[in-house]
């Protein structure tokens, strides 16, 4: 399917000319991070496509800026380049552990996007705690990726990682377990939870976090912390999947069966 | 009668001493709470402004804008975080080193140059 440009053939050549070199430094930032060569592994040539995809998409007249429109856009286009590359699917790139940490990292991307915009997603108040607190969540949200991804693993030492994790989220309401699932389990963006629960993304988002606060505070002591109540925003949720019979996933798991 | 209304002096000049010194007390007060008011205000309402409405047009979830000028420091404080995350929970050291990388590396995916200007050092992808 097609798509009409808003933007005449001289301003799309003029805007693919102004931002060239800053698509090219997205794609060497995710080239940096994983350690990649960003021109012999393709992500110069991604970032490029979905330079012109987003030039020729763009409409001024929305308010947007360009970048704001199309630097996530162009980072996951580097970044999915990145992760079709031989030397990641084969783990070359690095060590061992350097290559779960890519992976790691990558699906943290999907859960966290704003990272893919420099941005540290935060909480309503500001200041250095509350920027130690979203790494405090960027740490636990890749705990708990890597204890999905270690579930398949046969290593003992691993195993037992995953289960402490997964022990933890267990005590956590029905509603809870479900939308920590479909995240981490199933791969759903926040917004994806939201459009199928009914319910507003902002009330997925504060749950989250509110729940990734619980498991840092008990994983970090040693021991289950006080369990976050629903909020209200999800409480009709709540009772909907109750009533329904739906199962509590990481409960289950524990019990050794399939959610 | 000329001198004898010295009471009468005394305390005109008593009145009129006391009333200027109580005005410039008062404006000096007020003045200076106005001025660090005024310092205060700006510095919330701009770093507001920074972090969430002018980065994040059209977007609800609050975020503060990273740069590559802090990446050593938000590195830094990964490996804190971490260290006290990890200190007392019995979870593995592979685990501990697989998480603290992931997240350093998906801060840095994120980091590029201000108006994407090349030559910075840290920029530059690495060859494998």
């Amino acid at each position: 399917m097609t798509h009409s440009p808003v933007l005449s053939e001289e301003e799309i050549e003029s805007l693919v000319h102004q931002n060239h070199g800053w698509a090219e430094s997205i794609a060497r930032s995710v080239a940096r991070a994983w350690n990649m060569d960003w021109q012999l592994d393709g992500l110069d040539g991604a970032a490029m496509e979905a330079l012109l995809f987003c030039v020729r998409r763009f409409d001024p007249s929305r308010g947007v800026p360009f970048r704001a429109y199309a630097r996530k856009r162009i980072h996951e286009a580097s970044s999915d380049a990145a992760r079709k590359t031989h030397s990641w699917q084969r783990g070359m790139a690095g060590t061992q552990a350097d290559g779960r940490a890519r992976e790691i990292s990558a699906e943290l991307l999907n859960v966290f996007p704003e990272l893919r915009s420099g941005e540290l997603p935060i909480f309503e108040e500001g200041g250095e705690d509350d920027l130690r607190g979203s790494i405090r969540n960027l740490l636990m949200g890749a705990n708990i990726i890597a204890a999905r991804m270690d579930g398949s693993e046969k290593s003992a030492e691993e195993a037992m990682d995953t289960k402490r994790t997964v022990e933890v989220m267990a005590n956590l309401d029905l509603v809870h377990q479900l939308l920590l699932w479909r995240v981490y389990w199933e791969g759903l963006s926040m917004r994806g939870v939201a459009d199928d629960w009914g319910t507003d993304e902002l009330n997925i988002i504060r749950e989250h976090k509110a729940l990734l606060t619980f498991l840092h505070k008990s994983i970090s002591r040693g021991k289950v912390s006080q369990v976050p109540k629903v909020r209200p925003g999800l409480k009709t949720i709540s009772l909907k999947v109750k009533r329904e019979g739906q199962k509590a996933p990481f409960s289950q798991l524990l019990r050794g069966a399939t959610p | 009668m000329g001198k004898g209304s010295g009471d009468g002096k005394i305390s005109g000049i008593k009145s009129s001493a006391v009333k200027p010194t109580d005005i410039a007390k008062q404006v000096a007060e007020t003045e200076s709470v106005s001025e660090v008011g005024e310092v205060a205000g700006v510095q919330a309402a701009s770093a507001v402004g920074g972090a969430g409405s002018a980065g994040a047009i059209g977007r609800r979830r609050p975020t503060r804008t990273m740069s590559l000028e802090e990446r050593e420091q938000l590195f830094k404080m990964v490996q804190e975080e971490a260290d006290r995350l990890f200190g007392q929970t019995g979870l593995s050291d592979s685990r501990k080193r697989h998480v603290t990388e992931a997240v350093r590396m998906a801060i840095d995916a994120g980091l590029i140059p201000e108006d994407g200007k090349e030559g910075a050092k840290d920029a530059e992808g690495k060859k494998k």
